[in-house]
């Protein structure tokens, strides 16, 4: 799992573009939105396209989408849960 | 003049009053950004391509900002910052720019997105930031700048049209100032799609190829802004008249300059500098050779395209240059084709066109 993790933390520093940024940095159970890494709504559409890309998972509702990207810990849950790919 | 010609005349002279350019700052091939001179010219060629230096984007950005900006919009938002602080911060009353092609890196993206992935599972940042306007967008943002903001795309025409947007504003003093600006970049799979439709010069990587007379241009790319006002000040140029042709015949180049300058009662052997944006491509340098002929021995002639290389914008590394000579009172040696005898350096007139089609005469004068 702490492997899954550090993988998903190097899609999501490509796929925001967070230039500089270690997977180190982020914190797993920080809020991704908001006060933690600072992410906002666009981010939000970037995270849904990377789910469905590399896991095959849709998110339909943006608004599942903000409870799925609470943390790297809940995301990673998450996709291990329901990955189809 | 006839009907035919009378249709290639897209702005002619004396339809704009003139107005005042303040500041000006360059992003280019050159070291002209950090200097906002042209001290020590460079040639930052790979292969026929002119790559801008980049400024240190970190010195103006946070990590959490520049991501969200591609390669040009960091690019021209970084130009226009310069160019406003020079100004003394002051909040232009419109933002005006021009791009033959905006964010070409976004634009691929996001096409090469839709092409692997169908329409359904595609990015939204990459479309966002291939919308031309979106330089313009940040510029408001950085600046809390609510006021007009446009952004033309019109070819070899997209600075000039910024620039009449605003002379008309201006004129009717709607605004009192304006932030106008060009910015353009070169990708290398674009470089290629160019290539293909002979836009380059086939001599790859060779240092003299810029200098040489032969089929196709030097590629470039880069970044330019200007703080507009309608009255003097501490303003050291003046753009007195703009004219645009399209596509024009045997002649008409010099027919309208003639008419510019006789516009404002001035003949050829009053011209102190030309500033041209000769390409050395042999196809289309005629143009430029006919107003060498008429120009007077006392006049000094300029060129930048050896340090700028060609884009759709490429006019705004010669305006940068007219208005930071004006301000030094000296030319940049770098440029300097043919010196004249002349001292003084009143009134500069400069002629770019590109790939034979859209032509651009600006009359200039030192303030």
């Amino acid at each position: 799992m702490e492997d899954f993790k550090r993988t998903l933390k190097l899609q999501i520093i490509e796929a925001l573009n967070l230039q500089g940024m270690q997977p180190e940095e982020i914190d797993d159970n920080a809020p991704l939105f908001g006060d933690g890494l600072g992410l906002d709504s666009i981010d939000s559409l970037e995270l849904i396209v990377l789910l469905e890309r590399n896991y095959g998972i849709k998110i339909e509702d943006p608004r599942e989408g903000r409870k799925v990207f609470e943390s790297i810990h809940v995301m990673a849950d998450y996709i291990q849960a329901n990955r189809k790919k | 003049m006839d009907l035919a010609e009378i249709m290639q005349v897209y702005f002619s002279a004396g339809m704009i009053k003139p107005i005042f350019i303040r500041t000006a700052r360059a992003v280019s091939a050159q070291d002209s950004f950090n200097s906002n001179d042209l001290l020590q010219p460079v040639r930052s060629l790979t292969g026929n391509r002119f790559t801008y230096l980049e400024p240190n984007y970190q010195d103006y950005f946070t990590i959490m900002q520049l991501r969200r900006m591609s390669r040009i919009t960091r690019l021209g938002l970084v130009t226009a910052i310069e160019c406003l602080r020079d100004a003394g911060d002051i909040q232009p009353e419109a933002i005006i720019t021009g791009t033959g092609k905006g964010s070409l890196t976004d634009t691929e993206k996001f096409i090469h997105a839709v092409r692997e992935f169908g329409e359904g599972t595609l990015n939204p940042s990459p479309f966002i930031q291939s919308t031309y306007n979106s330089l313009n967008g940040l510029i408001g943002l950085h600046h809390h700048i609510n006021s007009y903001n446009s952004t033309y795309v019109h070819s070899g025409f997209s600075l000039e049209h910024a620039l009449l947007d605003a002379a008309i504003q201006l004129n009717e003093q709607s605004i009192r100032t304006a932030l106008v600006g060009s910015f353009e970049e070169m990708t290398p799979e674009h470089y290629i799609i160019k290539d293909k439709l002979d836009f380059w010069k086939k001599e790859i990587d060779s240092p003299d190829a810029v200098m040489k007379s032969s089929p196709g241009a030097i590629s470039g790319e880069g970044s330019f802004f200007f703080f507009l006002d309608y009255q003097q000040g501490a303003a050291p140029l003046q753009l007195v008249d703009l004219a645009l042709l399209f596509e024009p015949g045997e002649g008409a180049v010099l027919r309208a300059m003639e008419g510019m300058l006789k516009q404002h009662g001035l003949g050829w052997d009053q011209l102190d500098i030309y500033l041209s944006g000769r390409n050395q491509d042999s196809r289309h340098d005629h143009y430029y050779e006919e107003v060498e002929h008429c120009l007077s021995a006392t006049t000094h002639q300029l060129h930048f395209k050896h340090l700028s290389g060609e884009f759709d914008t490429a006019a705004g590394f010669g305006l940068w240059a007219a208005v930071r000579m004006a301000e030094t009172n000296q030319l940049f040696p770098s440029m300097i084709r043919k010196q004249g005898s002349t001292p003084s350096m009143d009134y500069m007139l400069l002629y770019n066109q590109y790939y034979g089609k859209q032509h651009c005469i600006y009359l200039l004068k030192k303030t």
